[in-house]
């Protein structure tokens, strides 16, 4: 059955530890950072950062307001980078139809540079990173591997707070949607971002615009010309389940 | 926490998911899970058809004892549930036989027996539940079956109803803190134990992390919280005294072992897990626990059908314990 994230960010107090999780899941290496006068760190996604917790504030009257915002793919659920980059290299981007997980493998590094543009461009939330010196592209793959196991992601089972939560879509919109109701009430700006057509549904409680430009879809058609030749074209695939799990 | 009211469907996929969990890590067990698997999914069919509102007994004495101490069922007659005993009699003596066909003949008994009303359901139940077992010989011997078939049958036919009727039987006695190591419903052991997930209620600032310890019923199915630091067999608190073993890469698989009174009991740690999954196919599938715990010389908490490692074992203790 699809699984779906629920990230309520009026739980979240910033503590990066879904990041560092994340970081320490997959064994990605440190990024060499610099401050840049904000709590964010990295200051984006990159290959080493398949998350990163986007930190934004604003003068509200007398009140600064900071808003967080755990940012990570949304495995759509119609995915545009599958549908631009899912037949140039076979096996290489999956959708699973079981979990919903998009998942990158390391195939994509035969993918190319340009290829990749054409792939970044289709995601409505900027997600996908390519590493320069491997051509490899990475982005959140729902922690698959624990997932198919039964497990929780490790970023949700980190959280200590109850921002991070995951489970099957349906039990996940219901709880999405009663905490909506209740966070209304101290936020009457408060929304769930793009629900019906992610598997990471975010509760926003202020103007989306105001945490991060991609925290909403940026292109709503999700298929340009280019796009819908590369769709009316491609290959039959095979069944993404069997190629994940070999 | 309770796993929440669930439908037939919904069961029937925890069941599949669990099983194919384990199938997919151990695929040599496939012979022992697969006939359990068929079973629990009859049973969980029947469950869901049974119907509780013939049996009209009044639980106000039961819950003055269940505060003593003393299990629900104990003190009350199952004259009532020989309807729902005779429903569970025709969905689970078929799947017994195709599950087991190895006793498909004394099953065939069973069934003739009880299709001639010769099996005396009502009775069996009671001395089932209260572990006398008297009249399991006799009657075993009049159909010509033995009697450690006649006990599974009825651990079978029974489980299922009390299953269907727990939830019910358990309503208006929430109240009740019962911490000991059988169960308030059916005074049975139980046959597992798990770790819960976070309960999903997160206060002003943290959430709740999970890991509350809950015993499952080997009978009726009811889960009750239990202290994690207690041994539920002798209340040993000594943690020198208490341990847990477990296969390396499967952290939410172990058993849990007692020193001191030297009974073990297999838990499932569900604190990472994104489902609950059905207890009792994942009993079957921790099996090999059960034979780690066994040969380092450790009892088991129940003896069920599935963990009779040792030959030996004797009727009817082993089913009453």
């Amino acid at each position: 059955m699809p699984k779906s994230f629920f990230i309520d960010t009026s739980r979240c107090i910033a503590c990066r530890g879904c990041q560092i999780a994340c970081k320490e899941w997959h064994e990605l290496p440190a990024n060499q950072t610099r401050q840049q006068g904000s709590h964010q760190n990295p200051p984006d996604l990159n290959p080493n950062n398949y998350k990163v917790l986007r930190f934004s504030e604003y003068l509200d009257g007398d009140t600064v307001r900071w808003l967080f915002f755990p940012d990570q793919c949304r495995h759509c659920q119609d995915p545009p980078c599958i549908s631009v980059g899912g037949s140039l290299v076979d096996g290489a981007m999956i959708h699973d139809s079981q979990t919903g997980a998009v998942v990158y493998t390391e195939k994509t590094s035969k993918i190319s540079e340009k290829d990749f543009e054409n792939i970044l461009s289709a995601c409505p939330y900027n997600i996908p990173r390519r590493n320069p010196k491997t051509g490899r592209i990475s982005k959140c793959d729902m922690c698959f591997d624990r997932v198919s196991h039964g497990l929780v992601p490790v970023c949700v089972k980190t959280c200590p707070t109850g921002a991070m939560n995951f489970g099957e879509r349906k039990e996940i919109l219901d709880m999405a949607n009663a905490r909506l109701a209740e966070v209304k009430k101290t936020f009457p700006k408060a929304m769930l971002a793009d629900a019906d057509s992610v598997s990471v549904v975010y509760l926003l409680t202020d103007d989306p615009q105001k945490y991060y430009k991609f925290s909403v879809a940026q292109n709503d058609s999700g298929m340009d010309r280019k796009m819908f030749f590369a769709q009316l074209f491609r290959p039959v695939r095979k069944s993404a389940s069997s190629v994940l799990r070999g | 926490m309770q796993p929440v009211a669930a439908t037939e469907n919904s069961i029937h996929q925890a069941i599949h998911t669990t099983a194919e969990e384990a199938l997919s890590a151990r695929p040599v067990m496939a012979s022992l899970i697969r006939p359990f698997v068929n079973l629990f999914l009859q049973k969980a069919s029947c469950i869901t058809r049974l119907d509780f509102d013939t049996w009209t007994e009044d639980l106000k004495g039961a819950h003055d004892r269940l505060l003593s101490g003393i299990p629900i069922l104990m003190t009350l007659s199952l004259e009532p549930w020989r309807k729902p005993l005779e429903t569970a009699c025709e969905w689970m003596l078929p799947a017994i036989r195709e599950a087991f066909p190895a006793i498909g003949g004394d099953i065939e008994a069973v069934t003739a027996a009880y299709r001639n009303d010769n099996l005396p359901l009502s009775r069996l139940a009671e001395e089932y539940l209260d572990g006398s077992f008297t009249h399991y010989e006799s009657s075993a011997q009049s159909i010509g079956v033995s009697a450690d078939t006649l006990a599974f049958v009825m651990n079978t036919v029974l489980s299922t109803v009390l299953e269907a009727f727990a939830p019910r039987i358990w309503a208006g006695m929430e109240d009740v803190r019962w911490s000991k190591g059988n169960c308030p419903i059916c005074g049975c052991l139980p046959s597992v134990s798990y770790l819960a997930k976070p309960s999903g209620d997160a206060g002003e600032f943290l959430k709740d992390s999970g890991g509350k310890k809950f015993l499952h019923c080997a009978l009726c199915g009811h889960n009750w919280r239990i202290n994690r630091h207690i041994c539920p067999v002798c209340d040993n608190t000594d943690a020198e005294l208490r341990f847990f073993l477990s296969v390396p890469d499967y952290p939410g698989e172990r058993v849990d072992i007692c020193r001191k009174c030297g009974f073990y009991l297999p838990c499932a740690d569900l604190r990472e897990r994104s489902a609950m999954p059905h207890l009792d196919t994942a009993a079957v599938c921790m099996v090999h626990l059960d034979i780690l715990a066994r040969q380092q010389g450790f009892k088991p908490l129940s003896y069920l059908t599935w963990n009779r490692i040792e030959n030996g074992i004797e009727f009817p203790q082993d089913i009453s314990s």
